[in-house]
């Protein structure tokens, strides 16, 4: 199921992984022990496809995650130590979106039985942001298994759980086993069941020291300590323990090689199962091969969909950003009528260039937030592990941030039309309106993607994105202001081009970097 | 009149001087913690 | 080893000769000119020095393009020395264009063409710098900054011709045109145009070489810790 070979990873001049070595076989539970930055997290990310090695081979299910990313993507389900829940969604609108993301047939019977088997089902119409730290963990173990993985990855599941929690956690874990998943989880829980009856593989800055097919619960805590502090120890004879070390672990693989013959046939009934789960998934991740047709693809247009209809359904449970936006334009509007003294025909003359100001330095705060709301939980992570196209993830958050643009819009254009005595209700000016906000979603959704992920978030938005506005907020100013003294779309000219051509190069630099912004 | 322009040009020089003793203060210090390093 | 410090002295010296020459001709060299006087001589160092601070920038975006394309180190180092170097040219561009301006048109600013985009694209560089001072994550910054200098220098020509149009349309009387240039003052122009670059590629390759040096610093200090602990 997994075939990593002489992978390595390196963040700058850190080696996080130093070549490490690991097959595991359809239907085996591997745990994967290491002290603090041992690179577990590094290597099951790098597993989900979230991360790219430096050097090395990875195979998911035979398939290579650097070609065949979505079709790999279906096979793989993840649970972060980040929840990639939705905080402002509901329990069962989570699900829903993710099952959408997936393509998954029969959602609505497949998310009943999810919500029954983790003991959610009295509170799928809660929003997840009122759930105990518990019962988050139960729905993200639902998220991370809702298409059916044949392959799961475990981050730590065990943190922050009580004991009883932990129990149902293994129980279902070991449900999942029993349908022929393949399970590799990290843990620091020595002690516990966790490590028992199970392959243990110990990793100790970045290598793998220790690979054995069964742990013993009595003796194992004290062969890691020793594992882990050997290597770290800065001896001159460190180099030979590791020798030690190393030759233990080809002992250990040999022994794992054995035990994987002797369960071989054991294990044949859930291979078959597992690649019958394969075939499905690789159906519903066929449309996606063809990257020509992507735009006309019904599937990508359906996951653009969905993306905005979540960021529509967060934000109608809270109504902040709205709020937030709309009050700031109106006490902008405020500030501007009294700054520049704007009365009578002053006033008119003012009315676009205030108005494309106040849009501007109102939608900040929206693309702000409603990013923040996207990385909070780690639900942009869960969109990367969903196999849907980066241009689709754009599209998505793009026109969900335009949406909520024009929502605000809708109530600010008429509220200056009285406040500032302007006719804007024209369809010249209306287009004026769309395009430059088009125009402003599509960039400021870039840039938020970058912003969102700086120390200094909130401040460094408005830093980045305003001076890439100055064309387009020109242009929108004048073409307004030229509509309003009765010129038309064609008489415009050069002004309608700049919005245009503005929003055509803008569309195409973020559709080509997106990905490079929002992956890790 | 003149002032403006003398002004400018004392501009002029200053600046690229400034920037390459930046660059080469900070270089030198960079290398003499190298030297540190790998002394030890 | 050798041969690049050959190199880096040939650069440096033909760098300073190269301005002083430069430096020379404007004063000597070329004319005074009829409207304006002794003044007009700022044009020359001006307007090479907003060259550089434009193409600066341009090597930014072509350095981001570089660095998400093959993932290399030395693409980064380029775009963000260049962008260091560039916001220095660039400022020194806003400072001398308000001197410029104050005894020719009688105040430190007025929102023409060529000052308003010199404002805008001092702008974009700060952002810039500001952001690759913000990200947590080496890799990361690399490369978000790479896609804000590509972004951001996209939306440079059309900065400019928005700015132009805005002007045109509604004229101002204010404006540098008009200015007859003789041969003498276009030599000058060329030869400061040429020092400057110069210039500028001595402090690009040195700005450079101490974000090498960092990157060597930054692995023995790495080693030094795994050796330690």
């Amino acid at each position: 199921m997994i075939d990593v070979q002489g992978l390595t990873k390196s963040f700058g001049p850190r080696q996080a992984l130093a070549g490490v070595d690991l097959r595991v076989a359809p239907g085996e539970c591997v745990v994967l022990c290491g002290p603090n930055g041992a690179g577990k997290t590094t290597l099951l990310r790098i597993l989900a496809t979230l991360a790219r090695p430096t050097s090395g081979t990875v195979r998911i299910a035979g398939l290579d995650p650097a070609q065949a990313g979505a079709d790999v993507r279906q096979h793989i389900g993840f649970l972060s130590h980040r929840t990639l829940l939705y905080d402002d969604l509901t329990a069962e609108q989570n699900l829903a979106f993710y099952a959408r993301m997936y393509a998954i047939p029969d959602a609505p019977a497949r998310i009943d039985g999810l919500l029954e088997q983790v003991g959610l089902t009295a509170r799928r119409h809660d929003l997840v942001r009122t759930y105990s730290r518990g019962m988050q963990q139960r729905l993200a173990v639902a998220r991370a298994v809702l298409h059916r993985p044949p392959l799961v990855l475990l981050d730590e599941p065990y943190t922050g759980l009580d004991p009883l929690a932990a129990d149902a956690l293994t129980a279902l874990l070991t449900d999942l086993t029993g349908e022929g998943c393949t399970l590799l989880l990290t843990s620091h829980n020595l002690q516990t069941d966790v490590t028992l009856n199970r392959r243990v593989v110990v990793l100790n800055r970045g290598r793998i020291v220790y690979d054995a097919p069964h742990a013993d619960a009595a003796t194992f805590p004290a062969l890691y300590r020793e594992l882990v502090q050997e290597a770290g120890s800065k001896t001159q004879d460190a180099g030979r323990k590791t020798q030690e070390a190393g030759s233990k672990t080809q002992d250990a693989r040999r022994e794992t090689q054995e035990a994987r013959g002797k369960r071989q046939g054991s294990a044949n009934e859930r291979v078959g199962e597992s690649a019958d789960h394969q075939l499905r998934s690789t159906q519903h991740a066929a449309p996606l091969q063809n990257p020509k047709s992507k735009i006309q693809n019904p599937k990508f247009l359906r996951q653009v969909w969905a993306i905005v209809a979540k960021d529509i359904a967060a934000e109608l449970h809270t109504r902040e950003i709205f709020s937030a936006m709309f009050v700031f334009a109106v006490l902008a509007l405020l500030i501007f009528s009294f700054a520049l003294d704007l009365r009578g025909a002053l006033a008119q003359a003012a009315a676009p260039g205030v108005l494309w100001a106040t849009i501007a330095f109102a939608g900040t705060l929206g693309l702000s937030r409603s990013m923040v709301r996207e990385q909070q939980t780690g639900g942009i992570e869960g969109l990367l592990l969903a196999p849907v196209d980066r241009a689709a993830i754009f599209f998505g958050k793009a026109l969900g941030n335009l949406t909520l643009m024009l929502a605000v819009e809708v109530v600010l254009i008429p509220l200056a039309m009285v406040m500032f005595n302007v006719g804007l209700l024209r369809g010249g000016v209306l287009l004026t309106a769309l395009l430059g906000t088009l125009a402003y979603a599509a960039v400021g959704t870039l840039l938020a993607a970058i912003a969102v992920n700086t120390r200094a978030r909130e401040v460094l938005l408005p830093v980045l994105l305003l001076p890439l506005l100055t064309p387009l907020l020109i242009a929108a100013v004048k073409a307004t202001a030229a509509l309003l003294e009765g010129a038309t779309w064609a008489e415009i000219g050069g002004w309608g081009q700049i919005l245009v051509v503005y929003n055509l190069i803008i569309i195409a630099v973020a559709l080509l970097t997106f990905g490079y912004v929002i992956e890790e | 009149m003149p002032v403006y322009l003398l002004v400018a040009y004392i501009i002029f020089c200053v600046t690229p001087l400034g920037l390459a003793f930046s660059i080469a203060a900070r270089r030198r210090k960079v290398e003499r913690e190298i030297a540190a390093l790998t002394k030890k | 080893m050798g041969q690049k410090r050959l190199v880096d002295r040939a650069l440096v010296g033909a760098s300073g000769v190269a301005f002083l020459v430069a430096l020379g001709m404007v004063f000597f060299y070329a004319p005074r000119e009829a409207t304006m006087g002794e003044v007009q001589r700022i044009f020359y160092f001006h307007v090479a020095s907003a060259w550089v601070g434009f193409f600066g920038f341009f090597v930014t975006f072509v350095g981001g393009i570089g660095y998400l394309a093959t993932n290399h180190r030395r693409w980064d180092i380029l775009a963000f020395s260049s962008a260091e170097v560039g916001l220095v040219y660039i400022s020194m561009t806003l400072v001398t264009g308000m001197l410029w301006a104050k005894p020719v048109w009688g105040t430190y600013w007025t929102w023409e063409p060529r000052l308003t985009i010199s404002a805008v694209q001092w702008l974009l560089y700060v952002a810039y710098v500001m952001l690759r001072g913000s990200v947590l994550s080496p890799e990361r910054e690399a490369r978000f900054a790479a896609v804000y200098g590509i972004a951001a220098f996209v939306t440079v020509p059309l900065s400019w011709f928005a700015i132009r149009w805005w002007r045109t349309i509604h004229p101002v009387i204010v404006s540098g045109e008009g200015m007859a240039l003789t041969p003498k003052m276009i030599h000058t122009l060329l030869v400061s145009v040429a020092a400057f670059t110069l210039v500028y590629a001595t402090l690009l390759r040195q700005r450079i070489a101490l974000e090498h040096a960092r990157d060597r610093l930054a692995a023995l200090r790495l080693q030094d810790e795994a050796a330690a602990s």
